[in-house]
C-alpha cells in the first residue's frame, strides 16, 4: 500500500475547500433566485407552494459541499500528521548517515514510521468514509478487522488501547509486533509474519495471563523463529488459569477456543500460502484440542500441523478427531519423561483425556528430552529442529 | 382563496431558471496507492450522486412550475377569448 505524501493531501484540501465553497455559493444563489420568482410576478396559493418547495429541495444541494468541507479537515489534519512523519523520516536518515553505529535504531525507527503512516492512511480513509458513504467499519478488534494493514500498523494501532503492562512489554522488546491487545489479552509476533513462509502460533498453558511470565514466553517465542526460520505468534488470547488447580475445569478452553479458532482463520485469510504451525503447550494443548474437536458444528482450526507439547490430554481419544484445516494436517505429539505433566494422563483416560503420546491416540510421537521437564521444550534443540523441519516441509 | 398573479417577466424567469445548469462538485482526486485515495474516490462518487439526485428534483419542480404557468397562461387566454364573447 502507498504511503500518503503530505503536499498531495496540502493540495486537496485547499481544492476541496474551494469547491465546498462554490457549491455553498451556488445553493445561495439559487436561494435569491427563488425569491426572486415572487418578485418578478408570482403570487398566489400555488406559486407560494412551489416556491417554499423550491427551497426545500435546494438543501440537499448542501450534504455534498458539507462533506466536502469536513473532508477537506481530516486531509488537512492528515497532512499536518504526514508532514510531521515525513521530518522524522529524514531526521532519522540524516542520524543514520552520521552515526554509523545508530543503524540497527535507526532501521526500528524508520520501520516504526512507516508504520504510523501506513495507521495513518488507514484512519484517514476510514474517516473519509464513515463521514461520505453508506460504509461503517467497527473498531478493529481483531486481526480480522484490520483488512491489509500492515502489521507495525496493526502493532501501532494496538499500542493507542494497550494496558499500561503491555505498552511497557513493547517498549522493552521492539522486534515485537502487537496483533491484539483487546481486554488485557496479548497476541503478539516476533519475526516477519507478513512476509514469512512459515508462521508457528504458541498457545501457552497455566499462568500465561501473568504479565510477570510474558518476557519469557516472548524468549521462547524468538526461539521458536529462530528456529522455523518464520515468524511466531505468542497467543495469550485467552485468560489462562493462574495455577494448576485451576487447570483443571474444561470450561476456560471452551471459551478460548472459538477466539484461537477466530484467529488462526485470521491468519490463513491474511496469508493463505503460509505454513501454520500450531504449538500448544500445557494447558494450552487443552484450548488448541477444544479449537480443533469441539462441538461438531464450529470444529476446525486452521493448522497444517498441531504439536501438543507436554499435553494434559486435549478432550478427544484419537488424533483423528480433531480437525485441522490445512494442506496434509498433521497432529504431534511430544511429553518429557521427567514432565509432571505425564502424571494426569494415561494411554487410557486422564483429567482432560487419554494421553496424546500414547501410540493409542494416533499422534506422531517426537521424542522428549531424557532429562527435561515441563518447561524446558523451548531449550530443547531436538525440539526446535523438529518444529524447523516443520515449517519447512 | 388568494388571487393569482402571473406576470410574462415572472415565466420569463421560470423558464430561463429551468435551462440554466447547475455547477457539478469537482472534488480533487490523489495519487492512487493509497487506502484514503480510494476513500476520496468514493466520497467523489456519493458526491456526484447526490448532487445530481438533488440537481434532478429542482429541475423536476422547475419543469412543474413553468407547465403550470403555461397552463394557467392558456387557460386566462381561452377565458378571455371565450368571456369577450369571440366566435
Amino acid at each position: 500500500m502507498t504511503l500518503l505524501d503530505a503536499p498531495s493531501l496540502r493540495t486537496a484540501a485547499v481544492t476541496l475547500t474551494a469547491d465546498s465553497r462554490r457549491l455553498l455559493d451556488q445553493v445561495s444563489f439559487l436561494g435569491r433566485e427563488w425569491e426572486d420568482i415572487p418578485a418578478a410576478g408570482f403570487a398566489g396559493d400555488a406559486a407560494t407552494a412551489t416556491i417554499v418547495r423550491l427551497h426545500h429541495l435546494t438543501t440537499p444541494l448542501s450534504v455534498p459541499a458539507g462533506q466536502m468541507h469536513e473532508v477537506a479537515d481530516v486531509l488537512d489534519v492528515a497532512a499536518a500528521l504526514q508532514a510531521d512523519l515525513d521530518e522524522a523520516v529524514a531526521r532519522a536518515i540524516e542520524v543514520a548517515d552520521r552515526f554509523t553505529d545508530t543503524a540497527p535504531l535507526v532501521t526500528l525507527l524508520l520501520r516504526d514510521l512507516r508504520g504510523l503512516g501506513d495507521l495513518l492512511d488507514f484512519t484517514c480513509a476510514r474517516q473519509i468514509d464513515l463521514l461520505c458513504t453508506q460504509l461503517t467499519p467497527g473498531p478493529v478488534r481483531r486481526l480480522g478487522d484490520a483488512g491489509d494493514l500492515s502489521v507495525d500498523a496493526i502493532h501501532e494501532l494496538a499500542l493507542l488501547d494497550a494496558s499500561p503492562e503491555i505498552a511497557t512489554l513493547a517498549a522493552e522488546h521492539p522486534d515485537l509486533r502487537l496483533l491484539e491487545t483487546s481486554d488485557g489479552h496479548l497476541v503478539a509476533a516476533v519475526g516477519p509474519l507478513d512476509t514469512a513462509a512459515s508462521v508457528t502460533t504458541i498457545v501457552a498453558g497455566v499462568g500465561s495471563s501473568d504479565p510477570q511470565g510474558w518476557p519469557t514466553q516472548i524468549h521462547r517465542a524468538r526461539s521458536v523463529a529462530a528456529a522455523t526460520g518464520g515468524a511466531t505468534v505468542l497467543w495469550l488470547g485467552y485468560t489462562a488459569p493462574s495455577s494448576l488447580a485451576h487447570g483443571v475445569p474444561r470450561s476456560v478452553a471452551e471459551h478460548a477456543a472459538p477466539h484461537l479458532r477466530q484467529f488462526q482463520a485470521d491468519l490463513a485469510a491474511r496469508h493463505p500460502g503460509q505454513h501454520r504451525t500450531v504449538v500448544a503447550w500445557s494447558y494450552g494443548s487443552v484450548v488448541a484440542g477444544e479449537a480443533a474437536g469441539g462441538a461438531a458444528s464450529t470444529r476446525g482450526l486452521h493448522a497444517d500441523d498441531l504439536v501438543l507439547v507436554g499435553s494434559p490430554g486435549v478432550g478427544v481419544n484419537h488424533a483423528s478427531d480433531l480437525q485441522l484445516i490445512g494442506e496434509e494436517p498433521q497432529v504431534h505429539a511430544v511429553t518429557n519423561p521427567r514432565d509432571p505433566i505425564g502424571l494426569v494422563t494415561t494411554p487410557i483416560d486422564g483429567i482432560h483425556g487419554k494421553d496424546p503420546t500414547s501410540p493409542e491416540f494416533g499422534a506422531r510421537v517426537w521424542t522428549g528430552d531424557p532429562t527435561g521437564g515441563h518447561s524446558s521444550y523451548w531449550e530443547d534443540p531436538e525440539f526446535l529442529a523438529n518444529l524447523g523441519a516443520l515449517a519447512r516441509d | 382563496m388568494n388571487h393569482l398573479l402571473l406576470t410574462t417577466t415572472a415565466r420569463d424567469l421560470i423558464t430561463s431558471l429551468l435551462t440554466r445548469p447547475l455547477d457539478d462538485p469537482t472534488p480533487p482526486s490523489l495519487p492512487p496507492g493509497s487506502r484514503t485515495a480510494a476513500a476520496l474516490r468514493r466520497a467523489a462518487d456519493s458526491w456526484s450522486l447526490a448532487h445530481r439526485l438533488a440537481g434532478d428534483q429542482l429541475r423536476d419542480q422547475l419543469r412543474d412550475t413553468a407547465r403550470f404557468a403555461a397552463h394557467v397562461d392558456a387557460l386566462d387566454a381561452s377565458l378571455a377569448r371565450s368571456l369577450g364573447g369571440a366566435p
